[in-house]
């Protein structure tokens, strides 16, 4: 092995270390060169900012200042010892006379309006125009759906999002389950194969999807929706896992409710530095379908 | 804002306190180690070494003197702030669950357990002012006959001596006498908390039916009521505005059985008068154990059962803000 030296450790050899530069905006650059844990050479550059603050208080209390520690303290020397102070991350106190505003996880106006149409909307079964589902109708193998008139607006009404849980539970019921797909054909034939539920006014592919890349491998689902919930309301956040580690791909997707959320989250995230990495959002490619 | 960060213990907290200038915070948890902390830094300046088991409670002189710390070792202790040295033991029967010095420093109660067929006592104990001088004599004890005491503290004057009870009472008792003179059943379960206002008019109590009552001291009427879906395990008063903190959060053995949306180990502000809450402060990882509010009202330190403490010295906009009713400027003058 040579023991020629590396270029980087010619830089500035002939400097003197720890140095202090007194910088103009009043703030203090301090440079000194320390032994890693590794055993390395590393420098380290730090910038302090001196801010003193005087303050009047009782004589008991200055002298309090100046006492010797004890117990377990004792023989630290005066200040925080980081083994037992340290800072926090910050935390806000909003303070707001409505306590509503406080919870982010209770819905906003706009949020609670979407939900009470949703409530309001009546479910009506395509076969015999009941009030329950189609996957529930007690003609469903007898009777075919009513195509007539009313028939494209009860598919809709049925087709909001609220249902997908309660067909999914039917689907476990006692009914016999037949796949999405095949339920047109069975009924009518003539019909295309319906969607999933959800599909239409729900269906996600007919939102505005932000592709988001070169996300960090830490990061969450939590993370990219605290990072676009200034944008406006989503349907859904999803980041792209790895399926062994569980680390996260570097991609995610974020599905708005509106184009123009949308768009300015493009405009905003796209070239945006977020864990030491740029990010790139564009509109993501709809999934083409057969 | 920034908190302060203090891990110096290394269980849950149980209690924390800061002294009548506000300079300094004390430290109670279920290790046997009190400690001392500079309120503005977080500088821890000392421990107490000298209990064998969980340190339920603390008190400090007002001239900052003394510490009185009550544990679960069966002793009741007091020692020199400034140094850290132990001064005097008061031996008990059982646990030692509340401590308090009276107004004045010259006598001081403390609370021992309902366990191990003992009824939860109250000792009130004469302090002298040279400790040297100080002997095992008890001024008075009172026998509390029925649920078992939580917390005891002096109230006005030291004319009477304010206990919560397990099954949510609180009562009042005559220090002279050892007479009740009155109990009201505040709260339907156990009282976790007692922090009086500064004159000693009105007082905070917490409690495990997840509500904190701001209580008049003379007539024990609950005067306003705070209501959350969670146990208090302590509340107390803001000493420059019209504002309670509370904090709380599941018993640490239900945490893990609980949906984790449940968990919100939050210190909660709510406005005393108008009962609403106004803010929160996140931050700990486990139920808030004991709150303290600094005497000026310009911060506040929270403990909790992962045992951290946190100092909050409050930003600006917390002392700006104010409901529309506040506001008198507007108002014509007189």
């Amino acid at each position: 092995m040579s023991t020629k030296q590396q270029w980087g450790d010619d830089v500035e050899e002939d400097d003197v270390y720890p140095k202090s530069i007194q910088n103009a905006d009043g703030t203090k650059t301090i440079i000194k060169i320390i032994i890693n844990d590794d055993g390395k050479k590393v420098k380290v550059t730090t910038k302090i900012r001196t801010k003193t603050v005087k303050s009047q208080v009782n004589p008991a209390i200055a002298r309090r200042r100046n006492l010797r520690k004890f117990g377990d303290c004792s023989g630290l020397k005066m200040g925080p010892d980081t083994d037992s102070t340290s800072f926090g991350e910050i935390v806000s106190l909003k303070m707001s006379a409505s306590s509503k505003v406080l919870d982010s996880d209770v819905p906003s106006a706009e949020e609670a309006k979407k939900k009470a149409a949703l409530a309001n909307s009546k479910i009506m079964c395509r076969i015999c125009k009941g009030d329950h589902f189609t996957a529930k109708c007690p003609f469903k193998d007898s009777h075919q759906p009513l195509l007539a008139g009313g028939a494209g607006e009860s598919s809709f009404r049925e087709e909001t999002p609220a249902a997908i849980t309660s067909s999914a539970a039917a689907a476990g019921g006692p009914a016999k389950y037949v796949p999405p797909g095949m339920r047109g054909n069975a009924a009518g034939g003539a019909r295309e194969g319906n969607r999933m539920p959800g599909g239409r006014e729900g269906d996600r592919d007919d939102l505005p999807t932000v592709r988001i890349s070169n996300l960090s491998e830490d990061t969450t689902e939590q993370d990219v929706r605290d990072l676009i919930v200034r944008f406006g309301h989503t349907s859904r956040v999803f980041v792209a896992r790895d399926r062994d580690t569980n680390t996260c791909k570097g991609f995610g997707y974020v599905t708005f409710y509106d184009k123009f959320d949308a768009e300015r989250c493009i405009t905003a995230l796209n070239g945006y530095g977020y864990d030491n990495l740029i990010l790139s959002a564009e509109f993501a490619k709809t999934k083409q379908r057969a | 804002m920034r908190p302060i960060l203090l891990h110096g213990h290394l269980r849950s907290l149980t209690r924390i306190r800061y002294n009548s200038d506000g300079d300094l915070l004390f430290s109670a948890s279920k290790d046997n180690k009190p400690c001392v902390w500079y309120s503005a830094n977080g500088e821890r300046l000392g421990t107490f070494n000298g209990h064998n088991g969980a340190v339920w409670d603390l008190d400090v002189t007002h001239n900052s003197r003394y510490l009185m710390t009550g544990s679960a070792d069966n002793t009741c202790k007091m020692w020199e702030v400034e140094t850290g040295k132990c001064v005097y033991t008061w031996e008990t029967r059982t646990a030692v669950r509340a401590v308090s010095f009276a107004l004045g420093d010259e006598k001081a109660l403390f609370v021992t357990d309902a366990t191990m067929g003992q009824q939860s006592t109250i000792h009130i104990v004469p302090i002298e002012a040279d400790p040297e001088d100080q002997t095992s004599d008890v001024l008075r004890t009172i026998v509390v006959t029925g649920a078992k005491v939580t917390v005891a503290v002096w109230g006005n004057l030291n004319r009477t001596i304010v206990t919560g009870h397990e099954d949510g009472t609180i009562t009042e008792w005559n220090p002279d006498t050892g007479a009740k003179v009155k109990s009201s059943k505040n709260h339907e379960k156990a009282i976790t908390d007692i922090q009086f206002s500064a004159d000693k008019s009105h007082f905070m109590s917490s409690s495990k039916d997840h509500t904190a009552h701001l209580t008049d001291s003379k007539t024990l009427k609950v005067m306003k009521s705070f209501v959350t879906e969670r146990p208090v395990n302590s509340a107390c008063l803001s000493p420059l505005r019209p504002h309670v903190v509370l904090g709380g959060g599941q018993d640490a053995m239900d945490v893990t059985t609980t949906s984790l949306k449940g968990n919100k180990f939050e210190s909660r502000f709510y406005h005393a008068v108008f009962e609403d809450e106004i803010g929160r402060v996140k931050g700990h990882f486990g139920p808030i154990n004991t709150l303290a509010f600094h005497p000026s009202g310009r911060s506040f330190s929270s403990g909790g059962e992962d045992g951290f403490i946190r100092v909050h010295h409050l930003d600006e906009d917390y002392f700006e803000f104010k409901y529309d009713e506040e506001n008198f400027d507007d108002l014509p003058q007189l």
